[in-house]
């Protein structure tokens, strides 16, 4: 295909001031509002991704991170060709994605932790064999697929069991296999492991690291669990307000704010919240005053921590990096302390 | 078509006759039970008014002629305009439109493949209510020919009410609530296709700007058809059903290309 030729390098994704603008109505509460907007309704531009730039290679796992409405699923509708950009290029796997050529929809797919995609009043099974037709999977390379993967997930049990009567994380495998019958180059997983359990949580983490590792499929993940993303990616991409606010791994994203340790203690009995001691170390306290959270300067860690050992009755102690949660809350509530 | 091709769209087919199938009352009543009871009140208002009358004609047609057409019109409603593509605007609205995006069968030819299993679902039922029909005397001994010749007719005229039904349900592309526009056309549909009246009833210069319009096809051209008293030649009635087909397929095809340029995937 010609579009395809328009690509020279070697990135699954590639983007290059990617923007989509949607035209809202907004409307005062009440009837008078309703009324209103039914006479001259009022248009406003909304812009949901503004000058997108990224890049992506074979076999890179991306975590795509940023609070609701952030513009996260507006690109990825965008890089799977589901709408169409405002402004600026997207190329995926060398395509351009709002044309959908059926090669470029057979090498991609697309995981909706909110919406299913297998249809509800018939079992799995019947939906693999549509989806081996549709993405023209090979009989003996559809079963050896459909029996391992099913066995990785642990659902070949209930393979020929109606969709609509499996709990949400059996349902959420099935998706996932289904997404990947086809093995495709790009994987683009949103929100996969929303409202399931820990335990389930961690065995579709589980499975994808395997997975990756045995077929390094490229895969952008979007997650609100940091666990998934800890787990899984080794890069970040934050998007705040439609832009990109940081991208590289996911050590510097921790050391964003600065190289700190997070240091737990426990003391004995209550102690004075006042010492001198805690200042500049952001002290977060337990209710009863017997524990505090920490934020230490890696290069001040042992000088502090000496001092507060000898000071107070410490029982318990602890250190490690600031968890990438409170980063990204810390992040998100004072964006300005993103770099650029 | 290729040989890959034709495996998706039955598979596709066989899949949709499986949901269809997986709610057996649901399934009988949406097929059965809406031209039912339409055609037991039309019949009987039909046969109120020539008992009233005292017999006679009415347009040239008997009492016995307008029942039999009543019936008739009952069997091409089943074929014709049982089908509702009431989902696709509901995919679009709520964002459900998404999955036939991703995969590599084009979204029209899916619905085309559900279209599809329900008429061979309902060409069953048309079997078994025109065996019933028969057997209770409301009509008089088949001919072959004409039943085949109409069945046929009648699938060819269901494929034109599946491309304006598809057409109005692109309408969600533009609109948030398309379903009054499609129970305003399907009115429309009733009255002029001849489904309660037939169109030979209706006054001269209405009947001759019908005639430029796809509303006889719906009703009275297939029921004429059946019952052999059809006064248009089949291949002409046919190049113009295609004519319509057609056309009304670039409309639909420009639409869905101007109107996936506003898809926004809502709710994902």
């Amino acid at each position: 295909m010609w579009y395809r030729l328009l690509t020279v390098n070697t990135s699954v994704i590639s983007c290059q001031s990617l923007t989509k603008e949607y035209l809202s109505t907004r409307k005062e509460p009440g009837l008078l509002g309703t009324l209103r907007s039914f006479v001259s309704p009022h248009r406003v531009t909304v812009r949901a991704v503004q000058d997108f730039n990224l890049e992506v290679g074979t076999g890179e796992i991306v975590g795509l991170l940023g609070p609701n409405g952030a513009g996260k699923t507006t690109l990825i509708k965008m890089l799977t060709g589901i709408v169409a950009p405002s402004h600026g290029i997207a190329r995926v796997l060398g395509y351009e994605p709002f044309r959908r050529p059926k090669d470029f929809r057979r090498r991609i797919s697309l995981v909706m932790g909110q919406k299913t995609q297998l249809w509800l009043d018939i079992p799995a099974y019947d939906s693999f064999q549509l989806l081996q037709r549709y993405y023209e999977v090979p009989e003996d390379q559809f079963t050896r697929r459909v029996h391992s993967l099913g066995e990785m997930l642990g659902v070949r049990h209930l393979f020929h069991t109606h969709i609509r009567r499996l709990s949400l994380g059996e349902r959420m495998k099935m998706e996932l296999m289904a997404c990947l019958l086809h093995n495709p180059d790009l994987c683009i997983l949103d929100e996969p492991t929303i409202g399931l359990d820990v335990v389930a949580q961690k065995h579709i983490r589980d499975f994808f690291k395997a997975y990756q590792r045995e077929n390094k499929t490229t895969i952008i993940l979007t997650s609100h669990y940091m666990a998934d993303i800890e787990a899984l990616c080794p890069r970040i991409v934050l998007v705040l307000g439609g832009r990109k606010r940081f991208d590289g791994t996911i050590g510097d994203f921790e050391r964003v704010l600065g190289r700190e340790k997070f240091v737990s203690m426990s003391f004995g009995e209550p102690v004075d919240r006042t010492h001198p001691l805690w200042e500049g170390l952001n002290p977060q306290w337990g209710e009863e005053g017997t524990s505090v959270e920490l934020q230490i300067e890696e290069g001040a860690l042992r000088e502090r921590s000496i001092a507060i050992l000898s000071t107070f009755p410490v029982v318990d102690y602890s250190t490690e990096k600031l968890p990438i949660e409170r980063v990204l809350k810390t992040l998100l509530a004072n964006p300005h302390l993103l770099p650029g | 078509m290729s040989r890959r091709e034709i495996g998706k769209w039955r598979k596709t087919i066989s899949v949709s006759l499986s949901r269809y199938m997986a709610f057996k009352a649901d399934f009988f009543l949406m097929l059965v039970a809406p031209s039912f009871v339409f055609i037991a009140i039309n019949y009987n208002i039909w046969r109120t008014i020539f008992e009233s009358r005292g017999g006679g004609s009415i347009s040239g047609f008997t009492m016995e002629q307008m029942l039999h057409y009543q019936c008739w019109s009952f069997v091409v409603a089943l074929l014709v305009r049982s089908h509702r593509t009431w989902n696709l605007s509901e995919h679009i609205r709520l964002g459900r439109l998404t999955a036939f995006l991703l995969y590599p069968f084009d979204a029209w030819k899916f619905y085309a493949s559900e279209f599809i299993a329900f008429q061979l679902l309902q060409l069953t039922t048309v079997v078994l209510v025109l065996g019933s029909l028969r057997y209770f005397d409301f009509l008089p001994p088949l001919n072959s020919d004409a039943v085949l010749v109409g069945l046929a007719f009648s699938l060819l005229v269901s494929v034109l009410w599946f491309v304006i039904d598809f057409t109005f349900g692109l309408a969600a592309f533009w609109l948030e609530e398309v379903w009054i526009f499609r129970v305003i056309f399907s009115f429309f549909a009733v009255l002029f296709s001849g489904a309660f009246i037939p169109i030979e009833l209706f006054p001269p210069a209405l009947q001759q700007f019908l005639a430029y319009t796809p509303f006889p096809f719906i009703t009275s051209v297939p029921a004429h058809i059946f019952m052999g008293t059809s006064g248009v030649s089949l291949w002409s009635a046919t190049v113009t059903l295609l004519g319509w087909i057609g056309g009304l397929g670039v409309c639909a095809s420009i639409l869905w290309r101007r109107g996936l340029r506003l898809y926004s995937a809502a709710g994902i």
